[in-house]
């Protein structure tokens, strides 16, 4: 009998035990020490991720008519709505973005220009869209907003993001040909970056959009300078007399990621979207809204007294041994600014204030809620601490040869919102250190949500954006209760 | 998880988990590296895994996933395999008789192959396997009856082996 030669659970168990004691499994090719370099790297990018325009574009040096934040939307729309084929509603809206399933936003608009300036936009586009006819064109550039996890050293960000480009011809046989010579160009793509290595195209497979469009998406892969495996992902989009171009490069993915069954790659998620968008008439579809839409700050409903049950230090993390939390309290220290050494004035005085402080020995977070007259009064103090800000973007050297750095940027909270960072170098090299405010004026209160931590030594910018988004997040409950307090349309 | 605990982690199951998942998919350079992305996977969520009861669990169906994955997208759009890693040397070849088992693993219909595996070289009890799997012990049961019944009838009939020898999965 067969079966009495070969018993199979005898010989499954003298497998495993060949593995256990023997060199059954075979060699372990890298060192403990190299995978966990691997997985370093791995975290770095899978939260840090993408890069799509900085390494994929060719220097564009277009004009910039249109640099504006999420929350500049309108006015975004507003200087580009004249055109009647083509506006900014037609690209991708940050609500729409999404690069790993379920996390939507995951882009934040950094840059938006117009025409084709002087150079090639797109991974791979061997001419200008005007040279294939087209009659008009836009591109907005996105900067990747990372997961940051409580707790944890702010990711490194590499680059910019995303990148689409919208483009109108004069005929759908314009747009047909233009299409099928940008696919040209990318499927005879010889190296995608400068320092690529191992680059090859991967067959073009076709993206599942609404009918009346078309699209196909295009993988290619290579490994940057460090070797470190990348994805760029090219969409094409084909519908009437227009044409988009979306791509996304994925720095430490590998050809297993996105896989259908785990809900797709990222353009296979955001492509349906692009295509809406790029529809005649999609452009009527709602663009989200804006947060921050107020210009001129006017007199809210709500009162001066703060409510005692605002969850000032909600979102924190749990503190450990070595930490404190105090707070919230009205008898709590207020914080204090001095950019440049000089004071900022805790003016106008606040009808009310509350204090939450969070320290742990490498890291600090703080907020500070204060409500005022009148929404222009908010206005005011926030203004008195962003404009120090803005007027010390480099402070003094001081005694121990560090020099501090000052940055303003618009943020995305509340009525409206600025992100305040300081960093610093020492001998012109970025040294570890950095604290960010968030400045958010919502009705007549103010809300100041500061951090600070060990970031800041390789990459101060991305540090502070990173560390700004991941104090909105812990701070979204609170936002809430804040808008609905100042009787704000704003969602937090 | 220090630094220090992943390496005695890594060299304590490394061996092994690549033998596991060897025996899953066939084919041994592919289960080696799976299993280092797997672990550099482990590493960087190593939060995650000081809360994961069993880690080489974790690390297990991690590397069987990669592997699943690469090949099905392989198979649907005929790619070469990606490297992820570098310096992946050629795996040095296991027992022989091991290779008559793995090629006749190979035949059986994956849930049954996992099943066996899970069971009969990972050793693990009918209830955890069911839960690495993610269906109910009566099914495991089932598979690992039907499974065993296949592969003595594969072991015995040696012509029944497809080749004989080890294929991509």
């Amino acid at each position: 009998m067969p079966e009495q030669q070969h018993d199979p659970i005898e010989e499954l168990s003298r497998f495993g035990a060949g593995l256990s004691t023997g060199p059954g499994g075979g060699e372990m090719p890298l060192s403990a020490a190299d995978v966990r370099r691997r997985g370093d790297r791995i975290r770095r990018r899978r939260t840090a991720l993408v890069t799509g325009a900085a390494a994929l574009a060719v220097a564009a040096v277009t004009v910039p008519v249109l640099a504006l934040s999420q929350g500049d939307a309108k006015r975004d729309d507003t200087l580009v709505a004249n055109d009647p084929a083509l506006s900014v509603r037609d690209l991708l809206a940050d609500a729409d973005t999404e690069l790993q399933v379920g996390r939507t936003g995951a882009f934040r608009t950094s840059e938006t220009t117009q025409g084709d300036g002087q150079a090639t936009v797109q991974v791979c586009q061997q001419q200008k869209l005007a040279s294939l006819g087209a009659s008009n064109s836009i591109t907005r550039r996105y900067r990747y907003v990372p997961e940051v996890v409580a707790g944890e050293t702010p990711p490194d960000v590499v680059g910019d993001g995303l990148v689409e480009t919208v483009a109108q011809f004069a005929s759908p046989d314009s747009a047909r040909s233009a299409y099928d010579r940008f696919g040209a160009w990318l499927r005879d793509c010889p190296k995608p970056v400068a320092d690529a290595t191992d680059a090859r195209v991967i067959p073009a497979r076709a993206a599942d959009v609404p009918d009346g469009s078309e699209a196909h998406i295009y993988d290619i892969q290579w490994k940057d300078a460090t070797g470190e495996p990348t994805i760029g992902e090219v969409g094409l989009l084909l519908q009437d007399e227009r044409i988009a171009i979306v791509a996304v490069t994925v720095y430490g993915a590998s050809d297993y990621n996105y896989l259908p069954e785990d809900g797709g790659s990222p353009l296979d998620r955001m492509l349906p979207k692009a295509a809406e968008r790029l529809r005649p008439g999609g452009a009527a579809a709602p663009a989200p809204a804006p947060s921050a839409t107020v210009t001129d700050p006017v007199d809210a409903p709500a009162g001066t007294e703060l409510p005692d049950d605002l969850p000032l230090a909600d979102g924190w993390p749990e503190i450990d041994g070595d930490g404190s939390l105090e707070g919230p309290a009205r008898d709590q220290e207020p914080f204090s600014f001095a950019p440049c050494g000089t004071d900022v004035p805790d003016a106008p005085e606040p009808a009310d204030r509350i204090t939450a402080r969070w320290q742990e020995p490498e890291d600090f977070r703080g907020r500070q809620l204060s409500s005022y007259t009148s929404a222009a009064e908010a206005r005011r103090a926030a203004d008195a601490i962003v404009n120090a800000y803005r007027a010390c973007p480099d402070g003094p050297r001081d005694d121990a040869g560090y020099v501090s750095h000052h940055t303003v940027a618009d943020g995305d909270l509340g009525d409206e919102s600025w992100v305040l960072g300081r960093s610093s170098t020492f001998d012109g090299a970025p040294a570890p250190g950095l604290d960010v405010t968030y400045v958010v004026r919502v009705g007549n209160t103010l809300l100041l949500i500061t951090g600070a931590g060990e970031g800041g030594g390789s990459d101060p910018a991305g540090d502070i954006l990173t560390t700004a988004s991941a104090m909105a997040d812990e701070s979204t409950a609170l936002l809430t209760s804040l808008c609905r307090f100042a009787g704000s349309t704003c969602a937090g | 998880m220090e630094a220090s605990d992943f390496d005695d982690f890594y060299a304590a199951s490394f061996r092994r988990v690549t033998g596991q998942v060897y025996a899953m998919i066939g084919d041994l350079d592919e289960a080696t590296e799976c299993t280092q992305e797997a672990f550099a996977r482990a590493w960087a969520h190593r939060r995650k895994l000081d809360k994961a009861e069993y880690p080489e669990a974790w690390v297990r169906t991690t590397a069987y996933r990669l592997a699943v994955s690469r090949w099905r997208r392989r198979k649907r759009g005929e790619r070469a395999p990606d490297r992820a890693l570098q310096d992946v040397r050629a795996a040095a070849a296991v027992d022989e008789s091991h290779v008559a088992l793995v090629a006749a693993l190979k035949q059986l219909p994956e849930a049954q192959r996992q099943a066996l595996v899970l069971h009969h070289i990972a050793d693990l009890p009918v209830h955890q396997v069911a839960a690495e799997v993610g269906v109910p012990e009566g099914t495991i049961k089932a598979r690992l009856s039907r499974g065993r019944t296949a592969l003595a009838a594969l072991l015995a009939d040696e012509s029944g082996l497809a080749g004989g020898g080890v294929t991509h999965a």
